[in-house]
């Protein structure tokens, strides 16, 4: 990586266009969520005199049946539920992490925990975060609290695998006989090694989490109104759907958007980091030759170097 | 088979288990006194003295959960707090429009899915493929409520073609009942034949890239036998157990299609429940759901032991 950001920008754009693009566009869809005080008005000002106007230059998306304004909304929405995503996905990371490394390094410990985690997958998502959501109290706190015990064994069970198959190489052996602890092992070895197929997980999961939101706050189970979020917004418009189509169809194309985005990335990302499992690599960069070491016997536990 | 058969009841037990405790728990996350929560702020103290006995809330955890176990076992699942009447039978009351949707958003899902991800992968990198593909990748990222939204708009509002919502059961009348049930299943299916798809066509590849494939392409085969007759039983072995897995996600989707549509399956009864504090009853729907997609899922695995030795030797 010696030409810095622009060259790996190059390379990217070179190898995952589809790929490159979909991040783009979630950057910019974070920023316009970050920024939406500065780009636009009051998520919450009503204006009884402008109620379901169709899209106009001053409401780009029109406005709905408090008269508000739906860009605005759809823009701070963006922080709600990019926002929550985002947090549940890292937190999915971290503990699915801790899960996966511990199951699969120590033989005790895998049964009982995946047996665990086979029991929650067992649970629709959505019908096991409902439940949860209703004991603990519809709000946003809750919504992160049952989505991040809904997702943990997604994660946790691809760190597993690679753990397993990471835990008899010889550099975890190397590492064990010249001496090192467990947490060294773990944290210092498996970990880095695991990275991959996890970040590649993470990106699918925070796909499952944006929808998983959209569908409980629809629901009124998330963030209740005013505060806008895609999901709430789109339930708000169900009753306008003849008069004012607008009011449901931009936050609905939000969520699309931002979701066809991470499943795109997340491919990109799964051919680059994680190469012979999905599609052989279609292009390589020019003149460039990716040499791909790979520990014996696996498929996914690469690193990848100029 | 036998053998093979035992040991996958055998390895239920641990996951049947955790459903169990995971269910059982839900209660006492609760802030507070659930008796208190379940009774709203009007209650006197004698009736949530009264309630908290009736739920056994007094009692030490391991004896409660000793006892709802018990009677779990015996389909006991308590008394819903709103309907007045045992868990159990309420659920059931609800379950036949919710099967109906599952069975035929899969059948059509199946019947999508299957030439679709056949024709992806024999076309593989080619415009066809990623078409498919892209229409699969919109599939999976669309909320059904959304999706829900524009079908209603498009097929009932504008064109009148279909009722908005509602739901007939099959008593009355065929027509009606399949009329109403166009729009749901439509949603349903947009979800899981996009996965399906997607995993067939992976699946399809991945046997293509097999050495009796070479061997049949070798003796001469055609490529529409290699690839219906060698390369898709293979792929389709492994599919099913994508289309057993995919009924989870299913039911999430069932319970926003059945609020968009009014369909008064589970899906609106747990969402009722929801309002009404009813936990017995939410903790009943959560576990017959969970039973249902593991019953599901070992049908699926037996099924896949039958039709390939090596799952029921290995």
């Amino acid at each position: 990586m010696t030409g810095g950001w622009r060259s790996v920008l190059e390379r990217a754009w070179a190898e995952e266009r589809l790929g490159t693009l979909a991040v783009a566009v979630l950057v910019v869809m974070a920023a316009l969520a970050v920024g939406a005080p500065l780009l636009a008005g009051s998520p919450t000002a009503l204006n009884a005199l402008h109620r379901l106007e169709p899209p106009s230059l001053r409401h780009p998306f029109g406005t709905d049946d408090f008269g508000r304004d739906v860009l605005a909304r759809t823009l701070y929405g963006g922080r709600v539920s990019l926002g929550l995503g985002l947090t549940v996905t890292v937190a999915t990371s971290v503990a699915g992490a801790a899960l996966g490394l511990l199951s699969g390094f120590y033989p005790r410990m895998d049964g009982p925990l995946m047996r665990l985690m086979d029991g929650m997958m067992a649970f629709p998502p959505l019908v096991l975060a409902i439940a949860l959501v209703a004991a603990l109290g519809p709000g946003l706190v809750s919504e992160l609290i049952a989505l991040w015990i809904v997702f943990t064994p997604r994660i946790a069970r691809v760190v597993r695998a690679s753990t397993l198959q990471l835990r008899s190489s010889e550099m975890v052996e190397a590492s064990r006989v010249s001496g090192s602890g467990p947490a060294t092992i773990l944290l210092g070895h498996v970990l880095p090694n695991a990275m991959a197929p996890l970040v590649v997980q993470a990106s699918f999961v925070y796909a499952e989490v944006i929808l998983a939101d959209a569908a409980l706050s629809f629901l009124g189970l998330g963030v209740a109104p005013p505060v806008p979020t895609w999901g709430n917004m789109v339930a708000d418009a169900r009753d306008y759907m003849t008069v004012a189509p607008w009011f449901a169809i931009f936050p609905g194309l939000a969520i699309v958007v931002s979701v066809v985005s991470l499943n795109l990335a997340g491919d990109s990302l799964r051919a680059v980091l994680l190469p012979r499992s999905g599609a052989p690599r279609r292009r390589l960069g020019r003149g460039r030759q990716l040499h791909v070491s790979a520990s014996s016997n696996s498929d996914r536990l690469m690193t990848v170097a100029e | 088979m036998t053998r093979y058969v035992a040991r996958r009841l055998v390895s239920l037990v641990p996951v049947l288990v955790t459903i169990g405790v995971v269910t059982f728990v839900i209660i006492h996350l609760i802030p507070g006194n659930p008796a208190d929560v379940i009774l709203g702020n009007q209650a006197t103290a004698a009736q949530v003295a009264q309630l908290t006995h009736q739920l056994g809330l007094d009692r030490p955890l391991w004896d409660q959960f000793v006892t709802w176990s018990a009677n779990a076992l015996q389909g006991n699942l308590g008394q819903s707090i709103f309907y007045q009447q045992p868990v159990l039978p309420v659920v059931l009351s609800h379950l036949v429009p919710t099967a109906t949707l599952a069975a035929m958003s899969t059948a059509v899902s199946i019947a999508i899915a299957l030439p679709a991800g056949l024709l992806a992968a024999s076309q593989r990198g080619r415009v066809l493929d990623r078409a498919l593909m892209a229409v699969s990748l919109l599939g999976v990222s669309v909320p059904g409520f959304w999706l829900a939204f524009m079908l209603i708009l498009v097929f009932a509002v504008l064109l009148g073609w279909l009722p908005v919502a509602g739901y007939v059961p099959l008593s009355g009348g065929v027509g009606p009942w399949l009329s109403h049930l166009v729009l749901p299943v439509a949603v349903l299916a947009a979800g899981q034949s996009a996965i399906i798809a997607r995993m067939l066509r992976d699946g399809t590849l991945e046997s293509l890239r097999q050495p009796y494939i070479r061997t049949a392409r070798a003796k001469g085969a055609t490529e529409r036998s290699v690839l219906l007759g060698h390369a898709l039983p293979n792929a389709a072995i492994p599919t099913l157990t994508i289309v057993g897995n995919s009924l989870a996600s299913l039911l999430s989707g069932v319970v926003v299609v059945e609020v968009v549509f009014g369909i008064p399956g589970i899906g609106n009864l747990i969402i009722q429940a929801m309002e009404n504090r009813d936990y017995p009853l939410i903790e009943g729907v959560t576990l017959i759901v969970a039973l249902g997609y593991v019953a599901v899922n070992l049908v699926v695995d037996l099924l896949y032991a039958l039709a390939d030795p090596r799952v029921r030797l290995g």
